[in-house]
């Protein structure tokens, strides 16, 4: 903290309870069922899609509370706004084949269901499959 | 505490080079860890069904907790920041303590989930699962070589901070605290993605 900038300890901890709180949600999200669907998009794209823009609401609020971005010289936001909007376009910008993943998850997923009879489509048994370990 | 720190030496940004060096730094490792997610997600959406598979023999109740160590250590090193600028010595050392066992508890918490995966035989060598562990070792892997690196210079400072100098130097660990909240920005990615991602 290169500036003074008052009292930050209730920012601090209202952007950890924010954090807590999303990442409860983003569990809650691709746990607790699917969305349903809209329109053309399936709602366990939704989920993907609700799970992703917690985690940049997230990666936000650290950003500008935690690395004080909101009271550094904004010279610098400039300076971090170009290698994360690459870091974006580089690892989802080119790769949002919806289409093919959507049919593709369709596919994988009658087929799961197949070989596997009495588990939900998200390979769990009404509970946490992934907390088999 | 401003007015104890002299910018004089720059002028125009009145932004120390250390944090504009540890900027530049982190911007190159975000388009390190850029390469390793969007072929994660190329190859995800075209071998879906290895994925699927694979990724159900993950623990995401590990991968939870050590989320919540991340953000708990993040707030911790913000909070040591704010008490060194303050010159309160005692409160930066615990906090930068507390900081320091949540990174020793993410490796711990890290080392069981590789142990039970050692002991399933899920290894990237295995055929059925070969891409996606590759992947999962390799990014997480990565990401615990990142807190190794950010575990160092925090137990350097805190074992100066306890010499009768203390350890006054709030724009070093403020940088420091830039990487650390890095290491947890890129945990916040890395979480959904491997252990959630997955309908």
């Amino acid at each position: 903290m290169s500036h003074d900038h008052g009292n930050i300890l209730p920012s601090y901890r209202k952007v950890f309870a924010t954090l807590c709180t999303m990442t409860i949600l983003t569990v809650a999200a691709a746990k607790l069922g699917h969305f349903p669907d809209m329109l053309f998009i399936p709602g366990y794209v939704v989920n993907i899609v609700v799970g992703l823009a917690i985690a940049v609401f997230k990666v936000v609020c650290v950003m500008y509370i935690f690395m004080h971005l909101k009271f550094d010289n904004p010279m610098l936001r400039f300076f971090v706004y170009v290698p994360v909007f690459l870091f974006f376009v580089m690892s989802f910008g080119f790769n949002l084949e919806f289409g093919n993943t959507v049919s593709n998850n369709k596919v994988t997923r009658t087929v799961y269901e197949q070989k596997h009879p009495g588990e939900h489509h998200d390979g769990s048994h009404g509970g946490a499959h992934g907390a088999k370990h | 505490m401003s007015a104890a720190l002299n910018l004089s030496h720059e002028p125009v940004t009145k932004i120390p080079h250390g944090k504009v060096a540890m900027w530049t730094f982190l911007a190159s490792e975000l388009m390190f860890f850029s390469g390793f997610f969007g072929t994660f997600i190329v190859l995800r959406n075209t071998n879906y069904d290895a994925f699927f598979e694979a990724s159900h023999h993950l623990n995401w109740v590990l991968a939870l907790v050590n989320t919540f160590i991340l953000i708990g250590s993040s707030l911790t090193m913000a909070m040591a920041i704010y008490q060194l600028e303050r010159r309160q010595n005692g409160q930066f050392q615990v906090y930068l303590g507390l900081t320091i066992l949540g990174a020793f508890g993410f490796l711990i918490v890290k080392y069981f989930e590789y142990s039970a995966k050692w002991h399933d035989g899920l290894f990237p060598s295995q055929d059925n699962h070969t891409l996606f562990y590759s992947f999962y070792f390799l990014m997480t892997g990565f990401h615990a070589l990142h807190v190794v690196g950010g575990l160092i210079p925090m137990l350097f400072m805190l074992f100066k901070s306890f010499t009768n100098r203390g350890y006054n130097h709030p724009i070093k660990v403020e940088t420091l605290g830039l990487y650390w909240h890095f290491v947890d920005l890129m945990w916040i990615f890395i979480f959904p993605a491997l252990y959630l991602i997955f309908p």
